[in-house]
């Protein structure tokens, strides 16, 4: 309508402004001001500039955001009015804001406690869980808000609209907040599952998985180095979600339907970001469905935090922090994918692995579970018997004569973890045991040398030494 | 129409790419937007009578990446 009259800009201070979700609020609501063509606001130190046909004035702004909770002041007077009410607000209920995450979390350990998932998660080692955690904390909650965020808080504001009930816009915030989070984790814990179970499907002979394995640590460091910018192609690790599934979400994320943020959430699953992609690969590789359910579980929990307190995170690490964090979370994918490759690399019985390059340095530090032995106690046997636990093989050091059979035999106890898939890659040896079990397996070494075994992820393993 | 290149700066994975398009094509006037992120570049068709390009640029910078 006014499109040739060029607007008046106008610079104020809005206070109150916490998070995204409260910068389009605070949009939406001054865009419903006749004459206003276009509203910027920026939550971190509440500078906003209002574009319109006719001048507005302060009194204005202040009435239609009354019942809101934001303050309106000139820009130039922003330190009196400004710091202080930003202060208390972030105080108190800014923790509050983290309350479902927590329950969410302890919901989510009791299940995994009390059903016995434990057990047949072990595909996946703790510590890993853990790194996964901390990789969805940093990285996966930054990039995921990027796109996600902006999403919620429009499909959060739309609603707002709809309603017309005006005060409560926080309270309702957090519920559309938590419907998003929750109906998300489960979509995502979903398919982690079922990417796990297909990895499982395809892995009819083991190899498969390990190869598996390889690729996914090699995409993770795609991925990372991709995060530290080190280099344009690694952006080709990318992949860019097809428009049509991101144009669904985006109509999701535009309706005004009370069932909107639960439908928004559980459909972030078409438009994940690379990180995620390097997470389910990793679940895929679990080639086990509740390993692949807890591995996505334990990084959409990671995200979670960021959606409720962007604003309050930044606001105390400042501006630079981001790009830091980004570092950080680049180092710990690389981790994860030297792991996988690590355990690849066992599994296919090659000698370069971290073990083996350990073990070829002086003994002064000790790395992973098959150190824990005594190398030279150990007398030559030709009839061995290994315990497998679920921590691994015992004893993880065998000497054998060569140009002799030998007999292992392999006595499981609870065993629940990978280690019960036992493998000999070179001599193509491949036996599954029962948690408790017994099973032997014959052969004979035909040259010295040093002979790996290992589970199928390549997570434990031991050595046999022909002399 | 208008078809113009932009070059992007900042972008980190391709949920930025998808955020610059959202948000350039909520603007009146912006026929399409395509951001490839392996390109850094933006593809934006607009109609000039309705907008133009520095209010485009102005967007991005919004969005949280600068452009060219």
């Amino acid at each position: 309508m006014d499109q040739n009259i060029p607007p008046i800009k106008t610079e104020i201070k809005i206070s109150g402004m916490v998070t995204l979700n409260e910068e389009i609020i605070v949009a939406k609501l001054l865009m419903q001001i006749d004459g206003i063509v276009k509203v910027y606001a920026h939550h971190k130190n509440g500078k906003s500039e209002i574009y319109s046909s006719r001048e507005i004035s302060l009194n204005e702004l202040q009435q239609t955001l009354a019942g809101y909770n934001f303050q309106v002041s000139g820009w130039g007077n922003k330190e009196i009015t400004g710091s202080e009410t930003d202060k208390k607000r972030i105080s108190g209920k800014d923790f509050l804001k983290f309350l479902p995450v927590v329950i969410l979390v302890v919901t989510a350990y009791l299940v995994y406690k009390n059903f016995n998932l434990a057990s047949q998660t072990q595909n996946v080692e703790s510590v890993n869980l853990w790194v996964i955690f901390l990789t969805g904390l940093t990285v996966g909650g930054l990039t995921c808000l990027a796109v996600q965020g902006g999403l919620l808080a429009s499909v959060i504001a739309e609603r707002e609209e709809e309603s017309a009930l005006g005060k409560g816009i926080a309270k309702h915030a957090i519920y559309a907040t938590g419907a998003f989070l929750v109906s998300k984790y489960i979509a995502y814990v979903a398919l982690g599952f079922l990417l796990g179970a297909f990895g499982g499907a395809l892995n009819i002979d083991g190899r498969v998985q390990t190869v598996m394995q390889l690729a996914a640590g090699f995409y993770m460091i795609a991925v990372a180095l991709n995060l530290l910018n080190i280099h344009p192609i690694f952006r080709y690790a990318i992949i860019q979600p097809p428009r049509f599934l991101t144009r669904l979400v985006r109509n999701q994320s535009k309706s005004k339907d009370i069932f909107a943020p639960a439908l928004l959430g559980a459909m972030t699953i078409f438009i994940p970001c690379g990180t995620t992609i390097a997470i389910e690969a990793l679940a895929i590789s679990s080639a086990n469905a509740f390993a692949g359910a807890a591995i996505m579980a334990a990084f959409i929990l990671g995200t979670m935090p960021v959606f409720f307190g962007i604003g309050f995170i930044t606001s105390i690490l400042g501006e630079t922090f981001k790009t830091k964090f980004l570092k950080l979370a680049a180092v710990a994918v690389i981790y994860l994918g030297i792991t996988s490759i690590n355990g690849s690399l066992t599994a296919l019985g090659s000698s370069v692995t971290l073990q083996a390059l350990v073990e070829s340095f002086p003994k002064t530090i000790s790395l992973g579970k098959s150190d824990n032995n005594t190398q030279s106690s150990q007398s030559i046997t030709q009839n061995a018997e290994i315990e497998i636990t679920s921590r691994g093989y015992v004893p993880a050091y065998l000497k054998v004569k060569k140009g002799q059979e030998v007999t292992l035999t392999l006595k499981s106890k609870d065993a629940y973890s990978c280690a019960s898939a036992f493998r000999i890659p070179t001599l193509g040896v491949s036996l599954n045991l029962a948690p408790n079990d017994t099973q032997t397996v014959k052969f004979t070494p035909d040259k010295a040398g040093q002979i790996t075994f290992a589970c199928s992820m390549g997570m434990y393993r031991g050595v046999i030494d022909v002399i | 129409m208008t078809k113009k290149k932009l070059k992007i700066e900042g972008m980190h994975c391709s949920s930025c790419a998808m955020s610059i398009d959202f948000d350039l094509e909520d603007l009146e006037g912006v026929k399409s937007s395509k951001t490839s992120f392996v390109k850094q570049e933006t593809e934006v068709e607009f109609d000039e009578k309705l907008i133009d390009l520095p209010k485009i640029l102005e967007q991005i910078k919004t969005t949280g990446y600068s452009a060219e």
